[in-house]
């Protein structure tokens, strides 16, 4: 029997699709097999990020009101043989989901025994969306950017998924800028996890290259160059079982920009 | 908050109790006891008290039954007790080692214990004492009728003594969002460099505002 995991924040755009679609590749890549599950009914965008959004034929909703059935659904990425996605609906809405809340969990169920990881990637906030997408969860994972407000918010969910029973939740700190920890205008990972108080499955650094990888539709864990790919195939990794270690993210500038800083402080700049 | 310290009142085990020292208004007392159930509102919502009369001073029988008179009006009061005999008043007159035990003790109130952390969004209501072995997170809320005790960082807000002006705040990680005793609210700035953050600290009402200071281990006589 295979996995379900939410993968849930509170806030806004810290990364959870983001997120999802990587990890979903990550385990993918270790030749597990793994179904990606969009439940932000109405704001689809799972099917963007993995660049599959011209296949996609049916939805997640079409599957819960009998249109079709979930075969005809999931879709196979284009990269990775044992990655598939179901896709949101753009044309509904979270009530829309909430009213078919059983049939959701009898699919879920179902997926189950076909996957080794049903990943579900929940739409923002505490309301009907999120509490359908964690109602049939096995684990959590909770992502955050290390911002007081991303935190705070995170910190509502965790408190929503242990009062649902979901005891297994993790943390995944997104766009870590050690930069900005080091001045002291970021929070560091250890004042992340004294307020959450969870096991931290993995941190993600800031990288400009996931959105590059976002608007070409393809996953930057599939990338051995960037610190992101890297991150994500570590955390993958974790989450399959594996004991890896966490680096440090001391920014490393190179060459050719130490000398260009040093440059640019003697000039005043 | 009590006029001209005529009165006073305090909470004991699920009663409120009026301590009368010398022979006020009936106004005066009524004034104060209306405002008192005003700014607790959400705290008594569908709850009754016993109320508690005790004067430590010679009353005519008719001013405590015009006094009864007058307070019954208020729908969170259930019933009255009255001390009349001498010998009730004994339980917290001016006598050394009573007046000490009660400043020092919390058993004149109920205590919860809490043995988690407190999330945001999450709160806890409770009449007398709370006791967290965990953190109040930023978001979380503690309304109680006593002290507020948190074995880890205090960072949510905080509503204590609403039952009992001499209760405490105390924290290991001391840096409320909000903190009011009382009835009396308080902020720390974030510019006030006077309070040292994240150590051992308790805040008390006293003077009409609220004191926080370093805990330093010593005797603290509550009230004094």
């Amino acid at each position: 029997m295979g996995k379900c995991i939410v993968v849930t924040s509170g806030k806004g755009g810290v990364g959870k699709t983001t997120t999802s679609a990587n990890l979903g590749g990550g385990l993918a890549s270790l030749g597990k097999s793994v179904l990606l599950a969009d439940v932000d009914i109405g704001l689809r965008n799972l099917d963007i990020i993995m660049g599959l959004e011209k296949r996609i034929v049916y939805d997640v909703m079409d599957v819960m009101e009998g249109r079709c059935k979930i075969q005809q659904a999931i879709v196979r990425d284009k990269r990775l043989s044992t990655l598939y996605l179901l896709a949101a609906s753009q044309i509904h809405d979270k009530s829309d989901l909430a009213e078919l809340i059983d049939r959701f969990g009898e699919i879920i169920k179902g997926l189950k025994k076909e996957f080794d990881y049903v990943i579900l990637d929940s739409p923002a906030g505490i309301e009907q969306g999120f509490m359908a997408a964690s109602s049939f969860a096995d684990e959590a994972i909770v992502v955050t950017t290390p911002e007081v407000t991303a935190v705070r918010d995170a910190d509502r969910v965790i408190g929503l998924l242990e009062a649902k029973g979901i005891k297994d939740h993790y943390l995944i700190l997104n766009r870590y800028r050690y930069s900005m920890v080091k001045s002291g205008n970021m929070l560091d990972v250890e004042d992340v996890l004294h307020i959450l108080g969870i096991e931290l499955l993995g941190i993600v650094p800031e990288d400009p290259e996931i959105i590059t990888f976002a608007n070409k539709g393809e996953l930057v864990v599939t990338s051995d160059s960037t610190a992101a790919g890297k991150a994500f195939q570590r955390i993958s990794r974790r989450l399959n079982g594996e004991k890896v270690e966490f680096p440090s993210f001391e920014e490393d500038k190179g060459l050719f920009n130490k000398i260009k800083s040093f440059f640019r402080a003697r000039l005043g700049e | 908050m009590e006029k001209d310290k005529k009165f006073r009142l305090i909470g004991s085990r699920g009663a409120l109790r009026l301590i009368i020292d010398e022979k006020p208004s009936l106004t005066d007392i009524t004034t104060y006891v209306k405002s008192f159930f005003e700014n607790n509102k959400t705290f008594f919502k569908g709850t009754k008290i016993i109320f508690e009369i005790q004067p430590l001073c010679d009353l005519d029988p008719s001013f405590i039954e015009q006094l009864k008179l007058k307070l019954a009006r208020f729908q969170e009061i259930d019933t009255f007790k009255v001390y009349e005999d001498k010998d009730d008043q004994n339980e917290v007159e001016d006598n050394d080692f009573k007046v000490y035990e009660y400043k020092i003790c919390f058993d004149r109130m109920n205590t919860k214990y809490i043995f988690k952390s407190l999330r945001s969004g999450q709160k806890i209501d409770y009449e007398g004492n709370v006791i967290i072995f965990g953190d109040v997170n930023p978001g979380s809320k503690i309304s109680a009728g006593g002290s507020v005790i948190v074995l880890g960082s205090l960072k949510g807000t905080v509503q204590a003594g609403i039952l009992d002006s001499s209760s405490i705040v105390f924290a290991l990680d001391f840096d409320p969002m909000q903190l009011s005793i009382a009835g009396v609210l308080g902020t720390l700035s974030n510019n006030d460099e006077s309070i040292i953050r994240n150590s051992n600290m308790f805040a008390y009402f006293k003077d009409n505002k609220i004191n926080v200071e370093p805990w330093i281990g010593r005797k603290f006589l509550i009230g004094e």
